[in-house]
Order: C-alpha cells, then sequence, then structure tokens
C-alpha cells in the first residue's frame, strides 16, 4: 500500500517560501501501475520524491509498505531506499565511462550482495533489458533509449518492490519512449513490481491502473481502482 | 557498501580523471622524493660515519687528552705565559699535551689494560728505489681496528719492518697494482728535528683500500701503519731532545673487556673524573650521527613544506572531483548509499592519490639512488659506501604517512560530497 496522509512540503524560509505539495491524501494499491500526471510545476515530481524518501516532509505521512517513512532514521531511509525501490530519471544518470557492468552492480554494491552473486543478478537484469550484449561497453556508447534500459536494469537488479519513474520517457523520441515504457510495463506484468511513473504523456498515463492528476501540489483527480 | 566496493570504485573514478590524478600525485611525488631521499642520504651518511669511526678506531679503547677541550685559549685574547706542558697550534691555540707520568696515571686507573702513546710522525718522504718522493707519517698499527684491506694481510699485530700502505701510494711509488706491491720495500725518511736524516726500510704486508676511511687529521690518506715499536723508533728518532719529546697530543687507553659498553662507560667516567678528555668510538659516532640529524631535519623540513603545497593540490583537486560528479553523488545517494559511504568514497579516492604520490616519489627517489650511487660514491670519495641507503620499514612508514597526509586532505571535500541534498545533486545540470 502506497499511502499519504495530510501530506505538505514547503520549500524555502519564511517571506520567500513555496508550497510544492499540499495536503495530499492518497491510498494506492501497491500491486498496481499508478501515474502522477500534471504540468510542470505542479508538484509531482515533489509528491515522488516524497515517496521516494528522497526528500521530507514539511508536515503530514508517507506510509509505504507498512512503513511510516517520517518515522524512519536516516539509515533506515536508506536501506528503504536501496531495497524496496528502484529509481528511473528522466536523465537516465548512467556513469558514462563505467560499463553496463558497472553500472547495473552499484546497487548490489551499495546492498553489500556477495561478489559471487552479482554476476548473475547483472545478467539476469540486462537481459531483461535487451543488453546482456552490452554488459562489457561502456555506458557513453549508448544511444539515449539504451541508456534508459541500462538505468532500467540497475533499478531492477535489487528485485525492488516498487519502481519510481520520474518522466522516464521526457528525453527519448516517442518511438524508443514507446519501447521504455512496454518494457517497464512488462517487468511490472512479469513480477508484480509496482510502478508508478511521473508523466505529462496522457498516453503513458492512459496505461496506468491508477491516475493521480496533481495540480498546485493538490490532488486534483484520481482515476483507476482505489483501495478504501 | 563493503570496502573492496569503496576501494575498486574510488580506484575507477580515478582512472576517469587520469591526468588531474596525475598531477596531483605528482605534486605528493615531489614531496615523497625529497623525503626519500633525505632518509636515505642520511642513512648513508650514519652508515658512513659508523664505518669511519669502525675503520679508525677500536671499539673497547678511548682517546685520551690532557684537557676535556682539545683547543684551549684559556679565556684570554692576550698572550699565553709560556708553560712547557702547552703546544701551540696556529698562532693563538694551545694543546695542552700528556706527559709520561699523565700515562702512568692513566695506566693505574682501575679497568684500563693499557696506554698507547700516540706516536704519529710526519716523515721528510716516502720512496721507493723507482719513485719519487712523496709525502707522508707513520703511525702505529693498531690490530683492535677493523682495517679495510685492497691487498695483503695482517695477522694480528704487525710485524717489525713491516708497512700497511694507503692504496693512494701504489702507483705513485711505481707499483702496477695492490697486489704488485706486498712484500717490496719501502723507505721512509725521517728527519731529527735537532739532527740528521735517517732512512727506514719497510716492506710491504697490506694495502689499505682506496679511498680509506681512514681519520688522521692533516694526513687523510697518507699515515703509513707500521709496528708500534718501529713507530715510537721514529717519534724518538725525530722529536728526541726537543721540547715535545715524550709529550703527546693523545694517548690511546685500552680497556679490559671493552667491547662491553658498561665496562667501557666506567672507565671513560673515571678518566674524566681524573681531570683528562676521553672519548670512545662511540662518542664520536654519535657526534657524527648529530651531525647529520641535524641536516637531515634541515633537509625534511623543505620535504614537509613540498607535502604542506600538495596537501592543498589534493584538497583542491578532490573539491573539483566533488563539483563534477554531482550528479553521481545525488545518484548514489537516491539509490540508498549512506553518506558515510560517500564520505568513504572520496576519502579513499583521496588516499589512492597519497599512494600513488608516494610510490611515484619514492619509487623514482629508490631507482635513482641506486643509479647515481657508484656516481656519487666517486665524487665524494665514499669508496665502497653508498651515500643513499635505502630502508624498507622507512619507505613503508613513508609510503603510509603520504596515504595519511592525503587522506586527511581529502576529509574536507568528502564532508562536502556527504552533505549533497540529493534531489539538488541529481537536478544539477
Amino acid at each position: 500500500m502506497i499511502e499519504t496522509r495530510n501530506l505538505s512540503k514547503v520549500y524555502g524560509k519564511k517571506d520567500s517560501t513555496m508550497q510544492a505539495v499540499r495536503d495530499i491524501n492518497l491510498k494506492l494499491e501497491q500491486t498496481k501501475t499508478i501515474a502522477i500526471i500534471g504540468k510542470s510545476g505542479s508538484g509531482k515530481s515533489t509528491l515522488l520524491h516524497l515517496i521516494g524518501g528522497l526528500d521530507r516532509p514539511t508536515s503530514g505521512e508517507v506510509i509505504i509498505l507498512g512503513r511510516n517513512l517520517t518515522q524512519l532514521s536516516k539509515r533506515e531511509m536508506d536501506d528503504y531506499r536501496s531495497q524496496d525501490l528502484g529509481f528511473v530519471f528522466q536523465s537516465f544518470f548512467v556513469e558514462p565511462n563505467q560499463t553496463c557492468y558497472q553500472n547495473v552492480a552499484l546497487p548490489l554494491e551499495i546492498n553489500r550482495v556477495p561478489v559471487a552473486q552479482r554476476r548473475q543478478k547483472i545478467e539476469e537484469a540486462l537481459k531483461q533489458v535487451d543488453l546482456l550484449d552490452k554488459i562489457k561497453s561502456k555506458a557513453v556508447t549508448l544511444s539515449g533509449g539504451e541508456k534508459q534500459r541500462l538505468a532500467i536494469a540497475r533499478a531492477i537488479v535489487s528485485n525492488p518492490k516498487i519502481i519510481l519513474a520520474d518522466e522516464p520517457t521526457g528525453n527519448l523520441d516517442s518511438a524508443t519512449g514507446d519501447k521504455v515504457i512496454n518494457l517497464l510495463f512488462d517487468l511490472h506484468r512479469k513480477h508484480g513490481t509496482a510502478l508508478v511513473i511521473v508523466t505529462h504523456d496522457q498516453d503513458i498515463a492512459k496505461r496506468c491502473d491508477i491516475r493521480v492528476m496533481i495540480k498546485d501540489g493538490s490532488v486534483e483527480k484520481i482515476e483507476g481502482v482505489i483501495k478504501e | 557498501m563493503s570496502w573492496r566496493d569503496i576501494l575498486l570504485r574510488s580506484a575507477r573514478s580515478l582512472r576517469q580523471a587520469k591526468v588531474r590524478t596525475m598531477l596531483t600525485a605528482l605534486a605528493l611525488a615531489v614531496g615523497g622524493f625529497t623525503l626519500t631521499a633525505t632518509l636515505a642520504a642520511a642513512n648513508g651518511a650514519r652508515a658512513y660515519g659508523a664505518k669511519l669511526v669502525d675503520t679508525n678506531f677500536d671499539p673497547s679503547s678511548l682517546v685520551v687528552t690532557k684537557s676535556t677541550s682539545l683547543l684551549s685559549r684559556n679565556g684570554s685574547d692576550k698572550p699565553q705565559l709560556y708553560n712547557t706542558d702547552y703546544t701551540s697550534v696556529g698562532r693563538n691555540f694551545l694543546i695542552e699535551e700528556l706527559s709520561q707520568s699523565d700515562l702512568s696515571r692513566l695506566a693505574k686507573i682501575p679497568g684500563v689494560d693499557s696506554v698507547f702513546e700516540d706516536y704519529s710522525t710526519a716523515a721528510l718522504y716516502i720512496s721507493t728505489q723507482n719513485s719519487g718522493k712523496y709525502t707522508g707519517s707513520t703511525s702505529a698499527y693498531d690490530p683492535y681496528v677493523t682495517h679495510q684491506f685492497a691487498a695483503g694481510s695482517v695477522n694480528g699485530q704487525l710485524a717489525a719492518g713491516e708497512v700497511v700502505l694507503p692504496d693512494d701510494y701504489i702507483s705513485l711509488l711505481g707499483f702496477k697494482n695492490a697486489n704488485a706491491s706486498i712484500g717490496k720495500t719501502i723507505t721512509v725518511v725521517v728527519r731529527q728535528t735537532l739532527g740528521g736524516i735517517e732512512a727506514k726500510q719497510f716492506n710491504v704486508a697490506a694495502v689499505l683500500t682506496s679511498p680509506s676511511t681512514l681519520i688522521n687529521p692533516g694526513n687523510i690518506n697518507t699515515t703509513l701503519l707500521v709496528n708500534p715499536n718501529d713507530a715510537q723508533a721514529i717519534y724518538s728518532y725525530v722529536n728526541n731532545g726537543t721540547v715535545n719529546f715524550n709529550r703527546y697530543l693523545s694517548a690511546t687507553v685500552r680497556v679490559q673487556d671493552g667491547t662491553n659498553p658498561a665496562k667501557l662507560s666506567t672507565v671513560e667516567n673515571a678518566i674524566k673524573a681524573a681531570g683528562y678528555g676521553a672519548m670512545s668510538a662511540k662518542d664520536l659516532q654519535a657526534t657524527i650521527t648529530q651531525i647529520v640529524n641535524v641536516l637531515q631535519i634541515i633537509i625534511l623540513v623543505f620535504g614537509f613544506i613540498a607535502l604542506i603545497a600538495s596537501f592543498f593540490g589534493v584538497v583542491n583537486t578532490q573539491y573539483i572531483s566533488v563539483l563534477e560528479r554531482t550528479r553521481e553523488i545525488g545518484l548514489m545517494k537516491a539509490l540508498g548509499m549512506s553518506s558515510r559511504v560517500v564520505s568513504r568514497l572520496f576519502i579513499v579516492e583521496a588516499a589512492w592519490i597519497g599512494v600513488i604520490g608516494a610510490l611515484l616519489g619514492s619509487g623514482v627517489a629508490i631507482v635513482a639512488g641506486m643509479l647515481l650511487n657508484p656516481w656519487i660514491a666517486r665524487q665524494i670519495d665514499f669508496g665502497s659506501s653508498h651515500l643513499l641507503v635505502f630502508r624498507p620499514t622507512q619507505m613503508l612508514a613513508l609510503i603510509v604517512f603520504l596515504t595519511l597526509i592525503a587522506t586527511v586532505a581529502g576529509l574536507l571535500p568528502a564532508r562536502k560530497a556527504a552533505k549533497l541534498d540529493p534531489i539538488e545533486a541529481l537536478r544539477t545540470e
């Protein structure tokens, strides 16, 4: 279950403050695909960061997988991000001068996965995104679509419970973007991994089970199956 | 993240900025080179000093002088009252000499085995039938001093009529080489201060290696060592009837069981308590070592100054690295890497720079030392000794020290990296 209670986030201090998220209450089934949609500056990425434990709310609570994130220590929050989540960003954030193997190995290193078990996990992840043949290639040699697939391999290599994707097709042409989205949905279907996508693309949003529309930091509308 | 992964990942990061890494490491290497070379030179100088003492002094003996200070002006800058106990050196200094009664008194001090006078005497010239005439001096052979021979040998005390020749004389006296001189006769001509000239014949028993580490002020490499009785005979012939006859600048006091430092020290203290000056081989070595240490510290200071400069070089490099890799840091934190591990990554990177710099600096110094040692030894007459002596433990300690310096330099940038907000970092373009 992904749940938020009176969630608010205010940036800045004193006179120059900006409320990015305003009193959001959500209760979404974890096994679904969820789209957070809205215009630029609507607060959708901030909401994703709060769910992803990258940021702490000014007020309210985020309860994911039965844990109240606002009560987690810094270390517990790090563990939550490394073990339960997989991140996919608009700008890929792959290490250009490292090989695909080394890029995908990062979450395993963070989680202290024994060296002997790593190769199999990495090969499996790269196989799922159809990049196994590029395992020794440096990321800098990959196309934009391949880089995003590499980022997805990195996101799934630790078998996360939720994948958080922030505008995953934002830097890709439509054909390549479609392939990346198809891949994310395939992974969701195969592994039951929850998928939370921040997007302003209505076509992508329509493919999701649940669509949360954000406007000016507040939930404007929720469509799809919502568990009460 | 395990230490293995931290080490590998930080090494990979450095490889991605090879030029910057190498330049920063080179700055550290300059300090490392200076420190390595300084330590090695000091080791060499100390070893040479020890060898110098070993080959000139009997470790179980003491060199005794009449006065506790060798040169004296009696605290006055006025002409001194004539005193038969003093001989003048140069225009202003006086040396108080040992008399026969002093030697008798020294011989009675408990623990003293025997007392030998200093029979060093300047010869008029030294020659062979086939050579020109060359200056030189004679002195008593001391079997307790470790001599290094280029040819021949001496078993125990030198026999009467035999001489140990410094090898500087070999070609001058017409010998083909050191071995060819063994058993050959040389002539030492001495002039009586108050009378005639006498020629004494000696057979060469051995040749001292070149360059000799012989200490004999004013006569380095020109002192022929002969049997003590021969040395005394020459001394007596030259000085008989003069005011200096049977008066000596110094004497050698051999101590019973003197290789035992405690016994040597006891006798040394007793001699000093009796009002004489006394110095053991160890004392002399300590003096040489102290001079070397002072010089070493002076040069080490320059090395440390170079290290301070390179310290800030590492700080600067690592700060730039943090700024350049802000997004990478943001990603690592987003993926759950703790601030502590992020910090460790950058500290280990700095440590790697230290290791590279230390290995470079020390390595170049060692290779240069190995290549240059023979040349340096020739230039400064070190003989078979090496000026640069590298000790593995010192090198290891130096590498650890430089690594530590670089690690400390990496602390501030690492702290900055650890404090980065992942969201802000990921927004950076």
